[in-house]
């Protein structure tokens, strides 16, 4: 713990608390962990990741609506894609096939084991929403059928901050990008050769952009299922129409 | 008299207010029975993923083994039978009173007022103590009276309130209760009951068991499914 402040956002170490299903089967209570934190800079960081918790649960008592509608209504007017492609790639995105490793890795850490990287659940939002244009409340469904640590106020305002729509969110015009995250949090990209098979030959940090690399580099690996910079462009501009 | 506690995602019996309130209050009455319950919605439980379903059983498994094999799982089918299957197995054991952690989540505040009431309809009071919180939501406010909608300034409040000191409870000061009389809607789903894994692994590619240096360090993430145990 003396090194969560440092730690705690790299997908390829384990350096976070991992206490996270203990609070959501209520194995333990949040008091019982604060009163052995000190009040060293690693340990508050700590706390107040707890108390992220507690301010997602109070927003969520004010606003139960919000469990699975926005917080900021004018979110609910924005262009999101449907039909059948938005459906395929919904699906490539819950089976980890999106052909981004980062997220992809995320997704199928989460088949996986029943957990994501708390940075890497970041990643995926993003992803889905302004990568894919899809609702939040589609990726929140997923979490919910899948996260063993599953928790009602965090999933679905972990969710509206990365989507722009909650409250204190994260503005919605900052897009992830899932190669320079992936470079930044997995930097030797242990994270991704560990979840991606298809990918665990390729060395060093050079498995978060395979496409860079010869076609037989990675020939099971799917491509990219969307351009990011053009996906970030489009998300920008659905912004700018609910912006009167 | 009987007393009965609800489990739900309070698995524990250190620093439970609500389980501890229950408790004393079994002591008071001279009774010293208490009935431990805790409920698996079916119909949404069987739509998790396998993972998932593992990891609350094995809670639910650590918790019984806590309480020395004496937890007693109910399974009802929905959510809208939920408070009248629980309500009539509790007052066939004569419970009079039912205790429980207090949920501020939409769908749980409901079921909480359903049961309370399907409960009160038999005579049986339920009392909700406590949250899953240090501070309970509702209790950090803006001077004046409003909630907070930017965290910076709600965790400065919070921190302000405090929080209780844990509470320890002595389980063997009372007799906990196993519904012996199975009715078929007791006991935890069998392994057989649960999902398996969706998962289907990708073979690895060849030239990675060709290097000479397969092997990599890795620090190991807690396998989510075991850890609670």
């Amino acid at each position: 713990m003396d090194k969560y402040d440092q730690l705690r956002n790299r997908a390829d170490l384990s350096g976070t608390s991992h206490l996270s299903h203990a609070l959501a089967f209520g194995e333990v209570h949040p008091r019982t962990l604060l009163r052995e934190l000190s009040d060293s800079p690693a340990q508050t960081v700590f706390m107040k990741e707890i108390a992220w918790r507690e301010f997602y649960a109070d927003v969520l008592w004010h606003n139960p609506t919000s469990q699975t509608d926005y917080l900021e209504p004018r979110f609910k007017s924005m262009r999101y894609d449907t039909g059948e492609l938005a459906s395929a790639r919904l699906e490539a995105w819950k089976q980890g096939k999106t052909g981004y490793p980062m997220v992809d890795a995320g997704m199928r850490q989460l088949l996986q084991t029943g957990w994501m990287h708390n940075r890497v659940r970041m990643i995926v939002a993003s992803f889905l929403v302004k990568d894919l244009h899809l609702e939040w409340q589609q990726g929140a469904e997923w979490f919910e059928r899948n996260l063993s640590d599953f928790d009602p106020a965090s999933n679905s305002h972990g969710w509206q901050w990365t989507a722009g729509c909650g409250t204190d969110a994260s503005p919605y015009y900052r897009v992830f990008n899932p190669v320079l995250q992936g470079l930044k949090f997995d930097p030797d990209g242990n994270y991704v050769r560990k979840y991606v098979g298809e990918l665990a030959h390729i060395d060093g940090p050079a498995v978060h952009e395979p496409w860079l690399l010869p076609a037989f580099e990675a020939p099971d690996y799917p491509a990219r299922l969307v351009d990011h910079s053009t996906e970030r462009d489009e998300s920008l501009a659905r912004l700018k129409e609910i912006k009167v | 008299m009987t007393t009965a506690f609800w489990f739900h995602r309070d698995h524990r019996l250190q620093d439970n207010q609500a389980l501890k309130a229950a408790v004393d209050s079994a002591i008071e009455d001279g009774s010293k029975h208490v009935v431990a319950v805790s409920v698996i919605d079916e119909s949404h439980f069987y739509e998790l993923e396998g993972i998932r379903q593992h990891s609350l059983v094995e809670s639910l498994r650590a918790l019984d083994r806590s309480l020395n094999g004496r937890l007693n799982v109910l399974n009802v089918p929905n959510l809208a039978e939920y408070a009248q299957k629980l309500s009539e197995v509790l007052s066939s054991m004569a419970v009079s009173r039912v205790f429980a952690t207090r949920a501020f989540d939409p769908a749980w505040v409901r079921l909480q007022k359903r049961v309370g009431e399907a409960l009160a309809a038999r005579g049986v009071d339920l009392f909700l103590l406590d949250s899953y919180y240090a501070v309970r939501p509702g209790l950090v406010q803006k001077p004046d009276g409003t909630p907070y909608r930017v965290y910076t300034p709600y965790f400065k409040n919070w921190l302000q309130l405090g929080w209780d000191s844990p509470v320890s409870l002595e389980p063997s000061a009372v007799e906990w209760v196993k519904l012996e009389e199975t009715p078929g809607n007791l006991g935890l789903p069998t392994r057989a009951r649960l999902r398996r894994s969706q998962y289907v692994p990708v073979k690895r590619s060849h030239s990675r068991l060709l290097r000479s240096s397969a092997h990599e360090p890795w620090i190991s993430t807690i396998n989510c499914a075991t850890a609670q145990i």
